[in-house]
């Protein structure tokens, strides 16, 4: 009974360092399982884009799953016999220590003596605190090829930068060959390479920018700083882009009940209004507002016409500022100089809409009083060829006669003074005439004749003397493109069935 | 080693000096036989767990390997009563047991007698097993699993330690009929019996060539023999050992959910339980030679390819792909891990 004491001490004794090893083991499978999930998350990430705290997220789930595996490891349920198993195995003591412990209750004594007196003798051979259990899980071969893909998956470019990639790729499955693949890739080298860059470059500082806040809590007035020349930046890249200029193409005033203004007099309006309005915004993000700034808003917000959205924003601009609210006034602030980009925009088109109505219906009154005079009015419609043959014989061809010349060089006139006539294309098809626009102030139409293409033609080559020079280009694209093997035969039968017989 | 004691002797006995006496026992039977037989230290050894499990052996093998010289070398050793029964196809069940024979006495009175068949010895050796009929065969069967056999209602105990050697030939099957699987399941160990590699083959030659022929000397009694079958079990194991062998015979089975998928493909009949008893009783054997008081995995594993192998049975597919029993064993042991 003693020996068996003794026995179970020493297996207490080890249990406690399997412990620890199954603790860094289960940390280890947990890091991987983290690992593989992280990967998963790269892999949304750059399908459907990042989200703002992928970062966190990521070494979350490390963290999480480290921490977890150590205490999964550690209190883990250890019976004494799986103990002293574990202890078999790593001792080779052939299932001494766990058949001593296992038979140790029981009420035969003679031969569990005997084996636990051997177990014992077989333990003082080996020094219980040098003894090491394994760490390592077996799984742990594949944790560098699991960090090696990981930050394989973190290099990749997002999914939507791919497109170029996969549409190459169709193309030259497609048989296009080599001339679509040059296309793509010079397409890609080119325009919007650019644009994503710079656009990339653009998000990017602003996302440092974020970073940075976060990290250093920078002041409010600093970022503010920042974030309007980065804004300046895009509206300049936007601008150019869009080929856009809201002031460079001069409006004539809308329709909103407000007296319209002529051209360069709105347009110097509208500047010098925004121009205003961008200094009071400097004034008020340096959080300068007062009764100054107050009196200026109103001056300008009378300036603006009465049913305007924008002078309705300013007049609640003097009112925060007036109450003290120095943000809110900031923010409505911007709202009123984007309700006078929008105004000013938004009447601009109706503006030219209307003048472009207007120019229509003054059109069609003058091609009504003209009626008669011309063939078709713009309205009509050609319902057959022939109501397109001409009736006049001003250009009448081909020409029957040469005339005679003149006694002195110009002075002969002319049946043709226009010019003669182009001579007509051998063609047996029916002609169409296609009328051409009528301009508004002129008097006589254009008429342009199409010689028509030939009905019911017939191949005039036969098959048989054409046939081996097509099969020869198709021969030679077979072995020049780059056509799956499967598709090759393909190919060469449909040509084979081709063949004159 | 004497069992005329009792228990009051055994007691006086420790465990240790018994299964140190156990183990000398075995070591010097093992030595003497191998005085005449070159080699075949497995099978030897074999021969001798199966002899204290208290089981039969088969022993396979091609002619001329010394099969039959080391029966006789083992009944030599052992000092006990030897008999050969060579089986052929006109071989009758009657020829083995024995058959009642009419006496008559002095007074003229004539009654039957029983007249032993050559079965009634200790040490069998059933050679060439698969040349007789399955009649034949079978009429081994009660004499190994029973310990006796019954002649005209009449049981005829056989005499203790009773022990079967049989020998077939492998690649001789023209006019042979294979042993049935319940005659196969009836052995406790299939041993293979492989031809010698060449330091075996000269020293064979160098000993049968000479005048003098080495003779192998008495070791131990039949006593003895049953003293230590009574150690051997008696030998403890442990739960998950024991566990670890059952698992090994329920995955011979194919429609076994530990079966592994070679075995589900290729294997028509898995182990009976005998398998199992075979694999405890051998490992314990194995453990007590290795200076053990408890069974071990690796005493299980070692008797596996031995006490499996002529258990499972092999479907047309595994046969036409060329597996055999010992591939499927090799897989289990792969596939089993002990402990788990």
């Amino acid at each position: 009974m003693e020996d068996v004491m003794v026995l179970a001490r020493k297996v207490r004794k080890v249990s406690w360092k399997i412990r620890f090893s199954r603790a860094i083991e289960s940390a280890l499978r947990f890091l991987m399982g983290g690992l593989i999930v992280d990967a998963l998350f790269l892999i949304a990430v750059k399908i459907i884009g990042p989200p703002s705290f992928q970062f966190q997220l990521f070494f979350l789930l490390i963290v999480g799953a480290i921490t977890g595996g150590i205490l999964y490891g550690l209190f883990r349920p250890l019976p004494p016999i799986k103990a002293a198993r574990l202890l078999d195995q790593k001792l080779n003591l052939r299932e001494r220590v766990g058949t001593a412990l296992e038979l140790a209750p029981s009420k035969e004594r003679e031969w569990p003596i005997a084996v636990t007196r051997d177990a014992l003798a077989c333990l003082q051979d080996y020094p219980l605190r040098k003894i090491k259990f394994r760490c390592w899980p077996r799984e742990i071969k594949i944790l560098p090829f699991l960090v090696a893909f990981l930050f394989i998956i973190y290099l990749l470019p997002p999914l939507s930068d791919w497109d170029f990639l996969s549409a190459s790729r169709t193309g030259i499955l497609a048989g296009e060959g080599e001339r679509l693949e040059k296309m793509t890739y010079s397409l890609q080298e080119k325009v919007p390479k650019q644009e994503w860059d710079q656009s990339r470059e653009l998000l990017s500082q602003l996302e440092n920018l974020s970073q940075q806040m976060q990290r250093e809590g920078i002041g409010l007035e600093e970022i503010i700083d920042r974030l309007s020349a980065l804004s300046q930046t895009a509206q300049k890249r936007q601008q150019e882009l869009e080929g856009l200029n809201i002031f460079s193409e001069g409006g004539r005033g809308g329709e909103s009940g407000t007296p319209p203004l002529e051209g360069d007099a709105e347009e110097n309006f509208y500047r010098l209004k925004l121009d205003k309005l961008k200094q009071l915004l400097t004034a008020v993000e340096g959080g300068r507002w007062g009764a100054d700034l107050e009196s200026e808003i109103e001056e300008l917000s009378r300036d603006l016409p009465p049913g305007d959205d924008s002078r309705k924003s300013l007049e609640e601009v003097s009112q925060a500022l007036s109450e003290g609210k120095g943000e809110q006034a900031e923010e409505e602030l911007r709202q009123a100089m984007e309700k006078i980009k929008k105004s000013h925009s938004s009447s601009q088109e109706k503006q030219f809409l209307n003048e472009l109505q207007r120019e229509i219906d003054r059109s069609q009154q003058q091609l009504r009083e003209r009626k008669g005079s011309a063939e078709f009015s713009p309205g009509e419609e050609l319902t057959s060829p022939s109501q397109a043959i001409p009736q006049e014989k001003e250009l009448d061809y081909p020409p029957t006669e040469e005339s005679e010349g003149g006694t002195s060089a110009g002075t002969e006139p002319s049946a043709h003074p226009e010019g003669l006539p182009t001579e007509r294309l051998p063609s047996s098809g029916e002609e169409i005439r296609v009328p051409g626009e009528f301009p508004l102030e002129a008097e006589t139409s254009l008429k342009i004749y199409i010689p028509g293409g030939e009905k019911e033609a017939k191949a005039g080559t036969p098959l048989r003397e054409v046939y081996p020079r097509y099969r020869k280009v198709a021969e030679e694209t077979l072995i020049k493109e780059r056509i799956p093997l499967g598709f090759r035969e393909y190919v060469k039968e449909y040509f084979q069935s081709l063949e004159p017989r | 080693m004497n069992n005329r004691g009792g228990k009051s002797s055994k007691m006086a006995i420790s465990v240790e000096d018994r299964t140190r006496l156990f183990r000398v026992t075995f070591k010097r039977l093992e030595n003497e036989i191998q005085k005449v037989i070159v080699g075949h230290q497995k099978v030897i050894e074999g021969v001798l767990i199966c002899l204290l499990s208290k089981g039969h052996v088969l022993l396979e093998g091609v002619p001329g390997l010394g099969k039959t010289l080391l029966v006789k070398t083992l009944s030599e050793v052992l000092n006990l009563s030897f008999s050969r029964i060579q089986f052929t196809p006109d071989l009758m069940p009657a020829d083995i047991i024995g058959t009642n024979i009419i006496w008559e006495s002095e007074r003229g009175e004539k009654f039957f007698r029983f007249q032993k068949g050559p079965i009634f010895a200790h040490i069998i050796l059933a050679d060439e097993i698969n040349r007789a009929t399955p009649k034949t065969q079978s009429a081994l069967l009660e004499a190994m699993q029973e310990g006796g056999v019954t002649v005209a209602g009449t049981l005829h105990r056989l005499e203790e330690p009773f022990f079967v050697l049989a020998t077939q030939n492998p690649i001789e099957m023209e006019g042979t009929y294979p042993l049935p699987e319940a005659q196969l399941d009836r052995f406790f160990f299939k041993l293979k019996v492989e031809y010698p590699d060449l330091s075996e083959l000269s020293e064979i030659v160098e000993r049968t060539t000479k005048s003098e022929v080495p003779r192998a000397e008495k070791i131990t009694t039949g006593n003895e023999i049953l003293e230590m079958r009574q150690i051997v079990r008696e030998v403890p194991i442990a739960s998950y050992v024991k566990d670890y062998a059952l698992k090994l015979v329920l995955a011979t089975h194919p429609n076994s959910a530990i079966a592994p998928a070679e075995v589900k493909r290729f294997v028509k009949y898995g182990s009976s339980p005998r398998g199992a008893q075979s694999l405890v009783l051998g490992g314990k054997v194995k453990a007590l030679i290795e200076d053990r008081y408890n069974v071990s995995f690796d005493d299980i594993q070692e008797v596996a390819h031995p006490s499996l192998r002529h258990r499972i049975l092999l479907n047309f597919e595994g046969e036409a792909e060329g597996w055999d029993s010992d591939s499927v064993i090799d897989i289990l042991l792969k596939g089993a891990k002990p402990g788990e």
